[in-house]
């Protein structure tokens, strides 16, 4: 389980325990907490598919290249991330922090050099 | 106090002074850290896909609230120093600005916030099918929420899905392909920072204790949500929306129809189904220019200058097994229901005697159909992109005329900006979505911009778009920062003063988003 659906089933768990305690039997407290920063992705690999790799897909009718067939340099990948390149959009902090881009750029370059993890 | 940045860009009509000051406030708000300035930390706001020099819509800075309250502070403080801020929900608006801000004139380095760190999902009802969400939540966050919580409840996204957010797309009065794809209609309730630092929530957001903010629209009184959209008159922290129970059986289909000239038909027959609810979603009629990006580039077929020439078309269109429109629809219900509507879709098919039917049971699997079928049950996919390889260059409008549901009206507005964009140079990579009355006749006018004669270009043909179109009694639904003022005089001066009026009153030192919709400070 990723960090990112821990977080969400503790929050659903604390709704039930308040239904359950008849403070508010409604639905409506299935809060969330804020993802911050490092959570908006559980992890580099993550936010690779489910960005990057839903235009990076690898198949023939991919939008844009694939990323594993080639070997490239992790900062290489992350001024692609955040200048974007024509068609792909620019990706800012907010959308991937720092953090994330540094594990998704080492993963996407360990599977250019065939490297499985 | 005043901060000791370096900053590019300083909002038009601010002193360095004011705003360095107006910085340090900020500040104090959000933290230093939520508060971008420096080349570095800004040059994924920059990038815009209009034919425009990016520089003259350039934020100044960045700032990320994450709550109401800070969001009422810094209102607070762009009125004492008058500093503009354009607020976006994730800034995905590709083809309508992405982050741009200002319309250039007078207008230009507005303070940017970007709510996506502001992104609690605060409500999901199950039994009612509503929720309550911050700005920042994208798509793919709320689907993950779902799924994770075994929700059976269906989003209905744009195609880009997952990095665009519920609130930003609605808020531009945005469309998706499900039976909730008219996303305003699906909205219910906001909460509304003002330009004096007020909170407003609409509808029955303003009852204490009530309940059905997220089930009633209107409340009493004058209903006011609408004023918020396309606009710059607040600042939406929270938006209330509907989400649609996940049926039992869902049949995507498609249907290919051969000739340019069959798209009359197609719309006469297709809307009695539409209006009936038979088919309950916002069906696309695809033109094989718009069919082809999405899994080939250009260069395929032509490598030119120019429009694509119509033999190659045709060529592609043979080749690669493309309709010159290609419907895409679907079925929702229980299996018994798809199975009665199917039948009255697919006798609607036979008695026309023109069209092709596939299913999944054909093109399961293969673009075009999987992303279209994913599309049209809420599924996160970023396939259409594949329009901005179609020419490669990365520009890119959305020329967006909305058109009656009647065959006669679709032969004129397909030639009409046929013509108009091949003159220029472009092709026709157009598709009309139908909504329950309407369509939005939705073309990507796609250009080069690394080529300037490409980008002087896609400019001028633009503006011939609109002034064509208006001439002809049609207009845009939207439009990108850089037209925002041409199309606003389409709709007339009456509607200008009254939205000017509006803009007076509830935000007299203009201080969120200036020149928006053509509505100055
Ligand atoms: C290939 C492709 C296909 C597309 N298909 C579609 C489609 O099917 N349907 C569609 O609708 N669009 C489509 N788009 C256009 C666009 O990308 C989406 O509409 C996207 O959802 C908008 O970005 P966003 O959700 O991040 O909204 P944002 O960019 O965050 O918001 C849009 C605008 O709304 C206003 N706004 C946002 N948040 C606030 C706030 N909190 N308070 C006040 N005002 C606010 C701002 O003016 C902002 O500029 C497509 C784009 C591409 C590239
Ligand atoms: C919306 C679609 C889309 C998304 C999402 C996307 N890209 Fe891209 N990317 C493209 C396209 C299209 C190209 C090719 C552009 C061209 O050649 O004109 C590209 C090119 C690239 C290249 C250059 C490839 C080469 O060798 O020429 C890199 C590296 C890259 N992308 C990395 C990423 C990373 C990392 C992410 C996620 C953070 C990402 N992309 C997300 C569409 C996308």
């Amino acid at each position: 389980m990723s960090l990112l659906d821990k977080s969400l089933r503790i929050a659903a768990v604390a709704a039930l325990a308040l239904m359950a305690s008849g403070l508010a039997a409604t639905a409506r407290d299935t809060v969330t907490e804020r993802l911050d920063d490092r959570r908006m992705f559980g992890s580099g690999r993550e936010a690779f598919t489910k960005t990057c790799a839903r235009c990076h897909t690898g198949l023939d009718s991919a939008v844009g290249p694939n990323l594993f067939q080639k070997e490239y340099d992790p900062e290489v990948l992350k001024y692609f991330a955040r200048h974007g390149f024509g068609p792909m959009p620019a990706f800012t902090e907010s959308m991937i922090d720092n953090a994330t881009l540094d594990e998704l750029a080492a993963y996407v370059a360990r599977q250019g050099k065939g490297e499985s993890r | 106090m005043t901060t000791a940045r370096e900053v590019a860009h300083i909002p038009d009509g601010v002193t360095k002074e004011a705003f360095l000051a107006a910085l340090a406030r900020f500040e104090a708000i959000v933290g230093a850290h939520n508060v971008l300035t420096g080349e570095e930390r800004l040059t994924p706001y920059y990038k815009t896909m209009m034919p425009a020099d990016d520089t003259d819509y350039a934020t100044s800075a960045v700032l990320q609230p994450t709550s109401t309250e800070q969001v009422q502070a810094i209102v607070k403080v762009c009125n004492e120093f008058g500093v503009p801020v354009w607020p976006t929900s994730t800034g995905r608006n590709f083809g309508y600005g992405t982050y741009a801000q200002g319309t250039a004139k007078g207008h230009r380095h507005q303070v940017v916030i970007d709510f996506r760190h502001m992104n609690r999902i605060l409500e999901v009802d199950a039994e009612l099918g509503t929720a309550l969400l911050e700005p920042g939540v994208t798509y793919q966050q709320l689907v993950d929420y779902l799924e994770a919580n075994d929700i059976p409840l269906w989003v209905s996204c744009p195609a880009p899905s997952a990095i665009a957010s519920p609130v930003g797309n609605t808020l531009d009065r945005g469309v998706g392909y499900t039976p909730y794809g008219e996303h305003f209609m699906m909205q219910c309730g906001m909460e509304v920072v003002l330009a004096n630092g007020d909170v407003l929530r609409t509808a029955m957001g303003g009852v204490e204790g009530s309940n059905s903010w997220q089930v009633f629209k209107w409340g009493f009184g004058p209903y006011l949500d609408g004023i918020f959209t396309q606009s710059n008159f607040g600042i939406v922290t929270k938006m209330g929306l509907w989400l649609m129970p996940k049926p039992p059986a869902y049949k995507p289909f498609y249907i290919r129809f051969p000739d340019d000239e069959d798209i009359t038909a197609i719309v006469d027959m297709m809307r009695p189904l539409r209006m009936a609810n038979i088919i309950p979603n916002a069906v696309v009629f695809a033109h094989a220019l718009w069919e082809a990006p999405a899994v080939i580039p250009r260069s395929k077929y032509y490598d030119g200058k120019g429009a694509m020439p119509k033999d190659a078309i045709e060529r592609m269109k043979t080749e690669e097994g493309f309709g010159a429109w290609n419907v895409y629809a679907a079925l929702y219900g229980t299996p018994e229901q798809v199975e009665v509507n199917w039948k009255i879709v697919t006798d609607a098919v036979k008695r026309l005697g023109k069209g092709e039917i596939f299913t999944e049971a054909e093109l399961g699997g293969k673009e075009p159909f999987n992303y279209r079928a994913a599309l049209m049950r809420g599924g996160m996919n970023l396939q259409e992109f594949g329009l901005y390889r179609w020419r490669g260059g990365g520009g890119s409008m959305w020329f967006a005329p909305v058109t009656v549901a009647k065959g006669s009206e679709t032969l004129t507005q397909t030639k009409l900006a046929t013509e108009i964009l091949n003159k220029w140079g472009f092709d026709y990579c157009g598709e009309y979505i139908v909504g329950m009355r309407d369509m939005h006749h939705v073309i990507d006018l796609l250009f080069d911009k690394t080529d300037e004669e490409d980008t002087k270009n896609a400019h001028a043909c633009m503006s011939e778009l609109i002034e064509e179109f208006r001439k002809r009694g049609y207009a845009v639904y939207r439009t990108n920062n850089a037209f925002m003022d041409q199309v606003a005089d389409c709709y007339g001066p009456v509607q200008r003063r009254i939205n000017q009026t509006l803009k007076r009153a509830l935000d007299p030192n203009g201080i969120i988003a200036p020149g928006k919709s053509g509505i100055g400070a």
